[in-house]
């Protein structure tokens, strides 16, 4: 088609499709075409290559358990790490997504994955120097792309039709059941609708892409978060933004490479962070945080919050390495040399957005508390870990399969598809002469959510932010275009749909994060610095009358935390 | 400042490309062409369209070509003055500078691209060394971006060779002792013999790949003349390397 959308007739029927190739969404699809089932796989991204899964640098797991005791010693030590958020996660869920790291890890090798060797063949340890044993697969820093190739074999391997370089618009319901998607294959400037019986969302996580400057690719927009919030889910935890202090500053464009300040193998650090004089901030921060992982601790990001700000000031070095050593151990860190810093050079190190931990609300089975809608992976709620998308993926498939086997094929809902419709083909129109682009307009976004959202959070700024997030949606939307309207591959296209995703979720992230009188984990508010357990509880956001209904419950019953 | 040309082309309305010529500023130091291409998108609003997801070299979509060298947006610093960015040589454009990859999708699609195990599974861990896996792991680090196969002068020519991003692929589950899969054949099907080594593909390649790419392709073609593998076209091999050394 050339400019506008194709007809209604535009519908492909399946028995359950998944939203996303990352390793949630690819899992899930492998998983779930084992049961016989027709799946369809829809990725925004070229297959398997969007999203934060190729980028992550760790499997997260350890690669047996002797005892059911130590999985639970697991759950404590790796969550301790991460930070006391994720004790708002339903324990049964780390649980179980600590418990299948055995299954995962076994079955990726049988897929191809390689697990690193040392020379004699033993499997190489990345985590605490005693068991259970944390292998990595291929390298370290490189787990994520090895896996997501071996998942994207297997997809081509098992003949799941995937469309690629397609955008997801919409969930459809019927009768308060999910009954498929609408999408947009800007491949070809097609809108299409997909029918299904059981729909898995794994589209990624809502954070990261919002703010100015983030680990998350291009992609990662909050896309399944707003749609899954429009069509009536329940959201929670989603004012949890995890952040990094130890990412490349500059080039801009490269914010999310990682420099890990934790120690490799456990046996040597991967950078030492300095100041520009060169002295090291760890002695500040063993003062009150004990830990070998500057990296992903919320505490220690505090202390540097504090002591350094925005951009940090700080610089990776990483002189303490033999240059063929590094490499071999950490073999992304060429990324460094290609882009001309020489091996004595301070690299300087930026703050940026990292995973959220919130999304939509599930229970141990992956389902919402939307009939026939399941999520899998960074955008539920749960750990952001590669291990946390395989056990979903896999948990979700088996929901789904199951609904799919006993459900006829649903009837659409046609009203509500005209309207998405209407809603989609309304972005293909040219910018008028004094108005602003979609990239233009994300930009603003993101600057809003940098300046007012950041880590360190107060009620004033917050308040702002949300009035500024308003006066975007209110002055710059209707000013917002394209340069062209032709339909093919026109990325505008899907940044203006990115836009209408991102305002929703930066709305609802401001006002759960200003109705959280506490600090807690990597949620840091300067005004109530400490940690309330009166606040030991989830913040529930579900959509009533077209805006966010916010309310709390308690997370002792089914605590993290035992 | 550095003066950035950069091509527009609509196939669906224009009939012609045409270059948008932007003057950027020197935004930090090692500034790359993606940031170039951030900043002419994001700020300025001129709405080029490209493919980049993760700017760190790992998801190999952001290949374009750069003075007419094929590279990686997000790890080329832009060190000179003036500089010409078009989209990836050797393929169609669907827009601006995002090309076509149904070419390489499609033969990719037959390669088997996964393990194909010569004994069953047995238990984790498998028995293997480093030193085994090491060409293999070499080879995994291919991220498919496809600036190999736009500098292939064979590719350029001939439309049954599938260009060496194919046969990286292949290397990376034909070096695997795991495997087990005719790889030589799949190798000839895709006419494997028509690679000249010139090593342009092993001079652009951001990764390791580069390692051991030559030596895979010369492993199948001497596989290849020692079993005799005559390919789709009832080529054997060698013979249409010399038929296309008349054309070099």
């Amino acid at each position: 088609m050339g400019n506008g959308l194709t007809s209604l007739a535009n519908v492909v029927d399946t028995d359950i499709v998944v939203v996303g190739s990352g390793a949630a969404g690819s899992y899930s699809a492998i998983k779930a075409s084992t049961s016989g089932l027709r799946v369809l796989l829809v990725s925004k991204s070229l297959l398997t290559r969007g999203g934060c899964s190729r980028m992550s640098g760790q499997h997260w797991g350890p690669a047996k358990f002797t005892s059911p005791q130590e999985i639970e010693e697991d759950v404590d030590r790796n969550y301790n790490q991460l930070g006391e958020q994720l004790w708002l996660v339903d324990r049964k869920i780390l649980t179980a997504a600590v418990a299948y790291s055995e299954k995962a890890i076994r079955e990726l090798e049988e897929m191809g994955v390689y697990w690193r060797r040392t020379g004699d063949g033993t499997l190489e340890n990345t985590g605490p120097p005693k068991p259970p044993l944390y292998p990595v697969a291929s390298a370290q820093g490189e787990s994520g792309s090895h896996i997501m190739d071996i998942l994207g074999g297997q997809l081509l391997k098992m003949h799941i039709p995937c469309i690629e370089e397609a955008v997801v618009t919409s969930l459809l319901t019927n009768n308060g059941s999910c009954v498929g998607v609408t999408a947009l294959n800007y491949r070809e400037g097609e809108f299409f609708i997909v029918r299904s019986k059981a729909t898995i969302l794994a589209s990624g996580h809502a954070g990261g892409y919002l703010w100015k400057y983030c680990t998350a690719t291009r992609d990662c927009t909050g896309d399944g978060v707003a749609m899954a919030y429009r069509a009536g889910a329940r959201l929670t935890n989603i004012e949890f933004q995890s952040w990094h202090f130890s990412d490349q500053a500059y080039p801009e464009s490269a914010r999310r490479l990682v420099h890990l300040m934790a120690d490799l193998y456990g046996k040597k650090e991967a950078a030492r962070m300095v100041t520009k004089a060169g002295r090291s901030p760890r002695q500040e921060i063993e003062k009150s945080v004990k830990t070998n992982d500057l990296g992903h601790n919320p505490d220690v990001h505090r202390i540097l919050a504090e002591s350094y700000g925005k951009r940090g000031g700080l610089y990776a070095t990483y002189t303490h390495w033999k240059p063929d050593e590094l490499l071999d151990a950490y073999p992304s860190h060429d990324v460094i040399v290609k882009l001309g810093f020489k091996p004595s050079e301070l690299i300087p190190l930026g703050t940026s957005a990292h995973t959220n931990m919130g999304g939509l609300h599930i229970n141990e089975q992956c389902e919402t508390s939307l009939a026939g809608l399941y999520a899998a992976g960074g955008v539920a709620n749960g750990s952001p870990t590669v291990l946390h998308c395989l056990w979903s993926g896999e948990t979700s498939a088996r929901s789904a399969a199951e609904r799919a086997r006993q459900a006829t094929t649903p009837d659409l809902d046609w009203s509500q598809v005209r309207e998405e419709e209407t809603r989609v083909s309304s972005f293909l129109k040219l910018k008028p002469k004094d108005g602003f682009t979609p990239a233009q307009v994300k930009q603003k976004i993101r600057e809003v959510m940098w300046g007012k959202m950041w880590f360190l959070k107060n009620e004033m700024d917050m308040t702002a932010g949300k009035e500024e997030i308003q006066r975007v949606r209110k002055e710059l939307l209707p000013k917002m275009g394209l340069v062209s309207v032709s339909g093919k591959f026109n990325f505008g296209w899907v940044e203006s749909l990115d836009v209408d995703c991102m305002l929703d979720v930066c709305e609802i992230m401001i006002l759960a994060s200003m109705m959280r009188k506490e600090s807690r984990g990597t949620f840091k508010r300067t005004d109530f610095p400490q940690t309330d357990e009166n606040w030991f509880k989830r913040i529930i956001v579900t959509r009533s009358d077209g805006t966010p209904n916010l309310s709390v419950e308690s997370a002792s019953s089914s605590s993290g935390k035992e | 400042m550095t003066n950035v040309k950069i091509f527009r082309f609509d196939p669906e309305r224009e009939k012609e490309p045409s270059y948008v010529t932007i003057d950027v500023p020197q935004l930090w130091e090692k500034m790359t062409v993606l940031d170039i291409l951030e900043y002419v998108n994001d700020r300025l609003g001129v709405d080029i369209a490209y493919r980049s997801y993760c700017g760190t070299k790992k998801c190999g979509t952001c290949g374009v070509s750069v003075d007419g060298k094929p590279c990686l947006a997000c790890m080329t610093v832009v060190r000179k003055r003036k500089i010409r960015i078009d989209p990836l040589a050797g393929f169609k454009v669907i827009r601006d500078l995002v090309i076509e990859r149904s070419d390489y999708t499609e033969r990719f699609l037959t390669i088997h691209p996964y393990l194909v195990r010569q004994t069953e599974y047995s238990d984790f861990p498998e028995r293997i060394t480093p030193n085994e896996m090491k060409e293999s792991v070499e080879m995994k680090r291919c991220i498919e971006c496809l600036l190999c196969t736009s500098a292939c002068p064979s590719y350029k020519i001939n439309p049954r060779f599938a260009g060496p991003a194919v046969f990286a692929q292949l290397g990376r589950y034909g070096l695997d002792p795991r495997d087990g899969d005719d790889r030589t054949r799949l190798a000839a099907s895709q006419a494997a013999h028509s690679c000249l080594k010139c090593r342009a593909c092993v001079e652009v390649c951001p990764t390791d790949a580069k390692l051991g790419i030559i030596d895979f392709i010369d492993r199948v073609q001497r596989e290849c003349a020692a079993k005799q593998v005559v390919d789709d076209k009832g080529y054997k091999s060698n013979d249409l390397r010399q038929m296309l050394n008349g054309f070099l």
